[in-house]
């Protein structure tokens, strides 16, 4: 019996002393929950569509056609596996920019059950990406296809992209978590966000190829960690070749500093969510 | 810490901070940086609320409307973390969430209560073990892989129950769920919150009515402005704020 108390949870308002290593203890006993909401957020995302999930390799191949007519024959770039170069550039952007806008809506989202019940708070945030990572995967699928087609000869560099996504997921997770901290004190971070992302979106290679930047902007260019993680990501998969040292430092330094920086800031203000949502 | 404690705050007091304008986007953020028109408010919800509870007690809370007594059971339950003072709670803490508010309309019943399952702290096996008994109770098996959006209202707030009741907590907040459903299902609930405390749960139970927190309760606690009017047993208090 005696055995049987001292196994019950306790929780102490005076022994919570940092937030940044709570959350982390929260959220390892709770990861049944964050891989519940993963699942349910995958299973009614296209629960009212005829296609569902296609959509998820649809969409990035549809796009890849578009910009594929439009670039090819307007501007003419004159980039080895043009297709494949845009398709694996925008499965990168995307996960980032979805990842970011859907996390920047969760705390709001979830107002309902915030206010109820407690759950470390970047659970909500990680069931977003969790989602988006999901998509990342299967786009992949599209990937494959045209890769067959447009006959690339795939190399065994290709398994050094996953620990290109790894520091990606850093990022993004980094970024989203500093995102959604901003939103509920701010309710219209969220256009301003689109905003930024359209113009992140053109600053980063997706479409054209990075010799048309200007000699004297190219340092500055290289500094974007976007512009870093679509290149360690193609390098590798779509020309055989060993991503440059220090693209790998700035991808390591970018993930892992704004992957603490956003752990800091949102758990730091987490406890404010139930508060203002 | 006494080894019989459930739960004890000690000069518990949660404030919410309001600018003393609305800021509802950014143009009038910085606009009113630049006035510097922002003035912060601070209201306290709670304030210097001392309350000890055993296990296995139970304790009625009323008070008026906005009296904080919502805001109490959020403390105890982690949601709002204490700006002044402290709360210690020993157990496992079950809210009864406004009935079918962890639910997804989308997912069928059966996923449904692998997601409230979880939402409430049971791991998936857990869930499994209690899955038949959830079923049974909430009479509803033909039409457990349906989408709950078929379901009528009483259907949702019999899974709901079903689900939320499955298991004995240590701990129990119920926050004026008497107020809702009809009396059957009022009564259901009763009988489950009486099986509970016969066998040891911790009960905080908020309500409006004196009658009920009497049926229940042993202790009383009553709140006004935030601060504690009278702590006593069910009856002084439940007595004493019905005369108020």
């Amino acid at each position: 019996m005696q055995e049987n108390l001292s196994q019950k949870p306790i929780y102490d308002s005076a022994k919570l002393i940092n937030p940044f290593f709570e959350e982390i203890k929260g959220l390892k006993e709770n990861s049944f929950i964050l891989r519940r909401m993963i699942y349910t957020n995958f299973k009614t995302r296209y629960k009212r569509s005829y296609l569902g999930v296609i959509w998820s390799m649809l969409n990035p191949l549809l796009n890849m056609i578009v910009f594929v007519i439009i670039f090819s024959n307007l501007f003419r770039f004159d980039v080895p596996h043009y297709p494949l170069y845009i398709l694996s550039g925008n499965m990168i952007f995307t996960f980032f920019s979805q990842s970011t806008s859907e996390a920047m809506m969760q705390i709001i989202a979830n107002a309902g059950m915030l206010r109820r019940v407690y759950l470390p708070k970047t659970v909500y945030i990680l069931a977003g990406i969790g989602i988006n990572g999901i998509n990342l995967i299967l786009t992949f699928i599209p990937f494959i296809l045209i890769a067959l087609i447009d006959r690339l000869a795939l190399s065994w560099t290709v398994i050094l992209i996953i620990p290109v996504l790894f520091l990606l997921s850093l990022f993004v997770v980094g970024i989203s978590l500093v995102v959604a901290t901003i939103t509920p004190f701010l309710n219209d971070f969220s256009q301003i966000w689109s905003v930024i992302i359209t113009l992140w979106m053109y600053l980063t290679p997706l479409f054209y190829p990075v010799n048309i930047i200007p000699e004297h902007l190219i340092g500055i260019y290289q500094l974007n960690p976007m512009y870093i993680y679509v290149t360690l990501f193609r390098d590798p998969l779509l020309y055989a070749k060993i991503p440059e040292p220090s693209l790998w430092l700035g991808g390591l330094i970018y993930g892992v500093i704004i992957f603490a920086f956003g752990w800091w800031l949102f758990t730091k203000n987490s406890n404010e969510f139930a508060y203002r949502a | 810490m006494n080894q019989n404690i459930a739960i004890q705050t000690e000069d518990l007091g949660i404030c919410f901070k309001m600018p003393s304008e609305p800021i509802s986007g950014t143009k009038e953020l910085f606009i009113k940086i630049a006035k510097k028109r922002i003035k912060i408010n601070t209201f306290w919800a709670l304030r210097h609320v001392n309350l000890s509870l055993n296990e296995g007690e139970s304790i009625g809370i009323m008070g008026k409307n906005g009296a904080g007594k919502s805001t109490l059971l959020k403390a105890i339950a982690r949601v709002l973390t204490p700006k002044e003072g402290r709360v210690y709670v020993r157990g496992k803490v079950f809210p009864m969430l406004e009935l079918g508010a962890g639910f997804n309309m989308e997912l069928t019943g059966h996923e449904n209560i692998y997601l409230y399952g979880n939402i409430l702290g049971l791991t998936n096996e857990n869930v499994t073990q209690l899955y038949d008994s959830i079923v049974e109770f909430s009479e509803l098996r033909e039409f457990i892989h349906s989408p709950l959006r078929s379901y009528s209202t009483g259907m949702v707030a019999r899974l709901a129950f079903a689900t939320a009741t499955a298991v004995q907590p240590d701990i129990l907040l119920a926050d004026e769920i008497l107020s809702v459903g009809d009396k059957d299902f009022q009564d259901k609930c009763m009988d489950r919150m009486r099986s509970y405390l016969n066998n040891g749960t911790t009960i905080v139970f908020v309500s409006h009515s004196p009658n009920s927190v009497k049926q229940i309760c042993k202790k009383g606690l009553w709140l006004e402005h935030g601060q504690v009017r009278m702590t006593g047993s069910a009856e002084e208090v439940a007595d004493a704020y019905a005369a108020s």
